[in-house]
Parts: structure tokens; C-alpha cells; sequence
């Protein structure tokens, strides 16, 4: 997948400005925006975007940005 | 496949009554702060709720819809065969509180009477039974009554829960058509997933003991709640019923041969307006043919459709539409219904 692409959606998901840095390696959870809300707004964009659906459980066992968009990738 | 048709049985009448008791969710602060309060308004866009006074049960608020619906029909009470009670909130373990309001409402010893537990799916789940016995020969009229007191199932110091639910009791009459119409009814269940949305213990598996009276702190987030109160993974429901609602109304849409431009209204279960939007905009329906009420009742569980159509219709008597309803949730249990509305009685809102 394009991966330029995935962290700009993925900035709109944790309301980032376009701006701001979001590097490969972060660790997304430990984010302060990341709430139950944008755990909700990830699962529609996943929906919307990739047509994949993701189990909380799922996504709660990665870590990084990288390791989701791996998932992503072997699920598409 | 569950699917269920009928040619010859339609509703005539649908009546609901919430409690006079208004729960503003922006000042239910006890707990929680403003802030969070107005956060947690702006997603789930439940603004206002009912709360059933200390003396009433879901039972009551049922019995005074029916009691207005029966009387606003002219409905003669012994024409009515079969009364059932759609609730999780009954009024005792036993006896069925069907059968109590058999008796309250005045109708013969000769109606059959009894509970379905279900859920937010049980509107529909309802409909199907009462459509299977009202087209019995025997059977003349079919009582649905459906009602919760879900402000007394969770947990105030939830977050989770605390802002979401409020209380209701509908009533719906089913009957043999007088002109041919066709229903529609597509269900589904996944007890794989009945962790979800659950109360796990006062019932017989964990039953009610000191300990499972005892508040706790269950996450990270400090919320508390007994083992007797209710709990929801909010996330995984809603990664479940974005995917397989969508699929369930177009499967029940193409065996029905409806569109969704030939459907008037959809009149789906009252979960958030967060969930409740994103299954509209996947849907493709336009906002105006899926009338919110959460906003006024918030999720009232399986009364939710009747309460959405009573909001939405009180005070009008529909002719020639197609509706489709849809209700989900705990179980996970779901159901859809396409159906062709011919003469329905649709009472104003009641108030107790």
C-alpha cells in the first residue's frame, strides 16, 4: 500500500493536523489522541478505505504503525 | 436461513409510553465531569433520556401504551388470542409478566401469554412471532407489548454505559390483513460473540452471591460497576454491526425485491448516533428515510423501533408505505423487516 496515503488518513483519524510528524515506528496507542473514539474512527476508516474489518483484540496487539500497515497488507 | 414471509398479516396500531422523568445527559454529572459529559454527547448525539420513576417497571410503561391502543382502535379485549412481553427488564424472574398483563389489560383467560428475552433485536423478533400466530385460523388479534427500564441495568460510574441508555414500553397490534400486503423477515445470531454485551452474573451460571454485589474498578479508565450490572465492549460491537447489518438489510432487500429508493422509511434500533450515522452512510440511504430519536430517548433497547416510529408517525394513521426495520445488538442477535405498511394507527407519544 501506498504509505504516504495511510499515515495522512491515519492523521485524520487522531484529528493531527497534516502538518504534524508521524513516523513509521510510533507507537499509535501511546498516543495521547488515541482514545476509544479514534479506535472507533480507525475501524471506519478501515471499513471505508481498505474494506477490512479488525477485531479490537486484533488491534490492540500492534504496536508500531508499521506492524498495522503489515497487517493491513496481509489482509488485503 | 432464517427467513420468515407472510402475505396475510400486517400491524394495525403502535402505541409507546416513556416516563415523565427527563435525565439530561449534559448535567448528569455525578460522576463524571461537564466536560466529559458534553465530550461523550457530541459522539453518541443522546442528548436526553427517560428514566422510569422508582414504582415503575417496564410492565407499567407497556400496560399504559396498550391501554391507550386498545381503547383508540375500539379493539374489543376478547378478541385478543395471544399477548407477548418483549423485555430483559420483566418485573419478577417468575412468573412471565405476560401473563400478569392478561390479566391487568382485561383480556380473556383464554389468551396465550408469555416472555421473549432478547434484546435490542427483539423488536423484530417479536413482530415474527406474533405475524407466525396471527395467521393461525384460531387467532384473531395479537398483542406485542415491548418495553425496558434499561436506566436500571448499567452501571452509573461506567462511562461506557452510564450516558446511553433510557426507558420505554410500546405496544403493537397484529392482525389478520385485510388487503394482501407482504412481510419480509431475515434473522441471525452469534453466540460466539455473546461476551459483548453482557451482565455476567445474578442469573444461574454466576448466581447472585456479596460478591458479585460488590462495585469494582474493571479498567484502566477507573470505571466501576457490580458483576450484576450490565457491561458493553462498545468497539466491538460496533466493528461487528457495521459489518454484518449492512449485509443482512441487502440480503432481506433483494429477497423482498424492494429498493431502497421504493422504501419510505428505515427504522433502525436506536443504538448512538455514531454507530446508528456510519450504518446509514454505508447503507447509501439519505438521512431523511432513517429518522433518529436517540436524541430525545437515547437506546432503549429493543423498544427503541417502536418508540423511532411512534417519535417519527405519533398522531397519524399511515397508508401505502414500505418500511424496513432493523434491530441488533446483545446476543449478538440481529433481524431485519421489509414490510408494506397498509393501515396502521400510529398513537401520539404517552406519558407517565
Amino acid at each position: 500500500m501506498n504509505e504516504q496515503k495511510f499515515l495522512s488518513q491515519f492523521k485524520e483519524v487522531l484529528e493531527l493536523g497534516t502538518d504534524q510528524h508521524l513516523g513509521l515506528n510510533v507507537h499509535f496507542q501511546e498516543l495521547e489522541e488515541w482514545d476509544s473514539l479514534a479506535q472507533l474512527a480507525l475501524i471506519v476508516m478501515l471499513d471505508e478505505e481498505y474494506k477490512i474489518e479488525i477485531e479490537v483484540a486484533e488491534l490492540e496487539a500492534l504496536i508500531t504503525i508499521e506492524e498495522l500497515i503489515n497487517w493491513i497488507d496481509s489482509r488485503e | 436461513m432464517a427467513l420468515l414471509q407472510f402475505s396475510n398479516v400486517g400491524i394495525s396500531g403502535i402505541s409507546a409510553c416513556v416516563p415523565k422523568n427527563k435525565i439530561s445527559n449534559l448535567s448528569y454529572t455525578q460522576y463524571f465531569t461537564k466536560e466529559e459529559a458534553s465530550a461523550i454527547v457530541e459522539k453518541t448525539g443522546i442528548v436526553e433520556r427517560r428514566f422510569a420513576q422508582e414504582e415503575l417497571t417496564a410492565s407499567d410503561l407497556c400496560f399504559s401504551a396498550a391501554d391507550c391502543l386498545l381503547d383508540k382502535l375500539k379493539v374489543n379485549r376478547a378478541e385478543i388470542d395471544v399477548v407477548l412481553f418483549v423485555s430483559q427488564t420483566p418485573d419478577y424472574r417468575m412468573p412471565a409478566s405476560a401473563i400478569i398483563l392478561q390479566e391487568r389489560l382485561g383480556l380473556n383467560k383464554t389468551t396465550l401469554a408469555f416472555d421473549i428475552n432478547i434484546g435490542c433485536s427483539g423488536y423484530v423478533y417479536g413482530l415474527s412471532v406474533a405475524y407466525s400466530y396471527a395467521q393461525q385460523q384460531g387467532i384473531r388479534k395479537v398483542l406485542l407489548l415491548d418495553g425496558e427500564t434499561r436506566s436500571r441495568v448499567y452501571s452509573v460510574k461506567d462511562r461506557k454505559t452510564a450516558f446511553l441508555f433510557g426507558d420505554a414500553g410500546t405496544a403493537t397490534l397484529i392482525e389478520k390483513a385485510k388487503v394482501p400486503n407482504s412481510s419480509h423477515f431475515l434473522m441471525g445470531s452469534d453466540g460466539s460473540r455473546s461476551d459483548l454485551i453482557k451482565i455476567d452474573a445474578g442469573g444461574y451460571r454466576n448466581p447472585s452471591s456479596q460478591q458479585t454485589l460488590k462495585e469494582k474498578v474493571v479498567d484502566e479508565h477507573g470505571n466501576v460497576r457490580t458483576d450484576e450490572q450490565g457491561y458493553m465492549n462498545g468497539a466491538d460491537v460496533f466493528s461487528f454491526v457495521i459489518r454484518e447489518i449492512p449485509r443482512n438489510v441487502n440480503e432481506i432487500l433483494e429477497i423482498s425485491s424492494f429498493t431502497k429508493d421504493e422504501l419510505d422509511f428505515f427504522y433502525f434500533h436506536q443504538a448512538n448516533k455514531y454507530m446508528n450515522d456510519y450504518l446509514i452512510k454505508k447503507l447509501k440511504i439519505p438521512d431523511i428515510k432513517a429518522p433518529q430519536s436517540l436524541r430525545k430517548y437515547g437506546n432503549t433497547s429493543s423498544a427503541s423501533i417502536p418508540l423511532n416510529i411512534v417519535d417519527h408517525k405519533g398522531g397519524s394513521n399511515v397508508q401505502n408505505e414500505s418500511w424496513l426495520l432493523c434491530g441488533f445488538g446483545v446476543g449478538m442477535s440481529w433481524a431485519s423487516l421489509v414490510l408494506s405498511v397498509r393501515d396502521i394507527e400510529v398513537l401520539p407519544i404517552i406519558e407517565i
